[in-house]
């Protein structure tokens, strides 16, 4: 099932906020209590909206202004972020209040990686071969996956794009993805089966980016 | 792989100033354990600890962003693992694909040539400065949204690969004015995403030192750095270097879309924050200002009294750096460097200067270049809402002991 809707009751959110990690914004009192679910529920709308795309550390280490930051969201919105309309609010909330003062949640200096280190996490693990067959991919894609990706699998309203992505060099991962799920996707553990997940993966990778000749 | 790969399409006019560089790529392939910097004899006493220099620095680990730490440029070429990484959406999966380059639009014969077809072609290689657009952008206040880049998106590499202007005689151009559209394989996260299409005028993309490379420092160009196919425009801001490069279209107008028309633009000139802009105050980002950096010694350094010698860069966009100046200090009177390397169009100088202080107690240097245009490096750079093309006066403090 997909969470669509952003109006997660707003104990739910904070539950589930809690689950991910502590909250930088506690506060006490009824008066504040209203302010803490919108910025629970604006942290929820950043997490999975924003990080489909983004590593975390490239807004956290941002410090915009609200004007700023209604622009971006727009923008991103604009090029196929799907928040919902009614999470815009809370969102800009939450980024402004944790990343528009400068002394808001500080951060200490970036992380330090060497380039292997870094690649490790986006490049083959080791070129796998799989033994997928693409034609029932085709099919088995249109009927689990095209809904939230496109039927093209350049990406959807809800799934990012998929053509010459690295995942699909790495098929440990892939299946890890399919089966788990992440962030909104669900985990298709109990819908596709092992041979299902190559087929999917075959014919992924035999899809190209490219645009039509003007 | 090769040292003798990498002479291949040599050009003697830059024969003479190739040797240090060549040691240099050369101790690279051979993975040599010391840096660069600490192998050139000059002593650093008590130099911060930790080997964090030899790491990058993350600005954002998805889509992946790395920046130089500045110490890496302390020699003519910086090494592939060392150099910058920037994309708008991330390294495509090239291993899937069997890379091949269109060519079409306003041409006689459309042409889709593979990475060996290109190898017949006439080869070239020549040094250049690859810097984003947005390096330094860390200093513009207010601040602006985009990677908080400080000083290291910036590097110098020797390109290999074939002139842009030979793969479109290849195809027979049909104009004589208009502009080449460039595409690479890089897909944006969702099909409402602009894609990343740039165009570079035609008389830009005929100029001989446009290449399209497919190697980097003598090595196969890495697929972080754009391989298998990148454009190389030396003296042009990065986002006109396109990565993975598809497909290219000779049209008689700019590329369209939001890369092309509306980013990577900034205003004729400087406008306050909130300045109501419009389109047609702004022009199209494209070769950099003059610039250099302080490599060595690092900020926070705690030296020794007496001799210390301040190395770094510098570089501009059009024609070459003529002069680099140093102070030791806001009030101090600046003092010429001396200048390494060629006075070579696209690419770097590196520049010494000898610190000798007695006193202890904290110092400030600083580092302003000098073009063969006349321009000077400015205090600040004037404020723009992207944060484009900084190149403010570079300082670091020490500590003289």
């Amino acid at each position: 099932m997909i969470h669509r809707s952003p109006v997660f009751p707003a104990a739910c959110a904070v539950f589930l906020a809690t689950l991910l990690g502590a909250l930088p914004f506690a506060m006490s009192g009824p008066e504040n209590a209203d302010r803490e679910d919108r910025l629970a529920d604006g942290q929820l709308a950043f997490r999975n909206n924003c990080l489909m795309c983004h590593a975390e550390e490239m807004v956290v280490r941002s410090r915009l202004t609200e004007k700023q930051w209604a622009a971006e969201i727009d923008k991103m919105v604009g090029w196929g972020a799907p928040v919902p309309p009614e999470s815009k609010g809370v969102l800009l909330e939450y980024l402004v209040s944790q990343f528009s003062d400068p002394k808001a949640s500080p951060v200490g200096p970036p992380q330090r990686m060497t380039l292997a280190e870094a690649l490790a996490a986006t490049r083959p693990e080791a070129p796998e071969k799989t033994q997928g067959d693409a034609n029932r991919g085709a099919a088995l894609y249109a009927s689990n996956c095209a809904t939230c990706h496109g039927p093209e699998a350049r990406g959807g309203d809800l799934g990012t794009c998929l053509v010459e992505k690295p995942v699909l060099l790495r098929p440990t991962e892939f299946r890890q993805v399919l089966r788990q799920g992440v962030r909104r996707m669900p985990g298709f553990q109990l819908a596709l089966k092992p041979e299902a997940e190559a087929d999917i993966l075959a014919w992924l990778r035999t899809r190209r980016f490219e645009l039509a000749a003007p | 792989m090769s040292r003798n790969g990498m002479n291949q399409g040599d050009e003697s006019s830059f024969l003479s100033g190739r040797r240090d560089w060549l040691r240099t790529a050369g101790a690279l392939a051979a993975g040599a354990a010391a840096p660069q910097w600490l192998r050139d004899g000059t002593a650093f006493a008590e130099e911060k600890p930790g080997g964090s220099e030899s790491k990058m620095i993350v600005r954002c680990l998805r889509p992946l962003d790395l920046e130089s730490p500045v110490e890496v440029f302390d020699s003519f070429l910086t090494p592939n693992d060392m150099f910058f990484v920037r994309s708008h959406f991330g390294a495509p999966a090239v291993e899937l694909t069997t890379w091949r380059l269109a060519v079409r639009g306003l041409i006689e014969r459309p042409l889709s040539l593979s990475l060996d077809d290109l190898k017949e072609l006439p080869q070239a290689t020549l040094p250049a400065v690859l810097q984003c657009s947005g390096n330094g952008r860390s200093n513009y206040a207010p601040t602006v949204p985009g990677i908080g880049w400080g000083k290291g998106a910036v590097g110098n590499a020797e390109w290999g690969g074939v002139r842009l202007v030979d793969v479109l005689k290849r195809a027979g151009l049909k104009l004589d004015e208009g502009h080449v559209h460039m595409l690479g394989g890089d897909a944006p996260p969702s099909a409402k995403t602009p894609v990343f299409l740039r165009s570079l005028p035609l008389t830009q993309a005929l100029h001989p030192s446009t290449l399209i490379a497919t190697r980097m420092n003598g090595e196969p160009l890495p697929v972080q750095h754009g391989g298998p196919l990148r454009v190389v425009v030396p003296g042009w801001a990065g986002h006109n270097w396109i990565k993975w490069l598809r497909t290219i279209t000779v049209a008689k107008e700019e590329a369209p879309g939001t890369y092309q028309q509306s980013g990577y633009r900034m205003p004729k000139v400087p406008a306050p924050p909130g300045a109501d802009l419009k389109p047609s105050d702004l022009v199209p980002v494209t070769t950099m200002p003059v610039k250099s950096l302080i490599a060595r010694p690092s900020a926070g350094a705690r030296l020794k009294a007496g001799r210390v010698e301040v190395r770094g860069v510098a570089w501009t966009g059009t024609g070459h750096v003529t002069a680099v100046h140093v102070s030791t200090g806001p009030n101090a009177p600046w003092q010429p460097a001396t200048l390494l390397d060629d006075e070579r169009p696209g690419t770097w100088r590196r520049w010494r200067w000898m610190l000798d202080s007695a006193r202890p107690g904290r110092l400030q240097v600083r580092v302003r270049a000098t073009d063969s245009n006349g321009q000077t490096q400015p205090e600040t750079t004037p404020w723009n809402r992207s944060g484009y093309l900084w190149n403010g006066i570079d300082s670091i403090e020490c500590e003289i002991i």
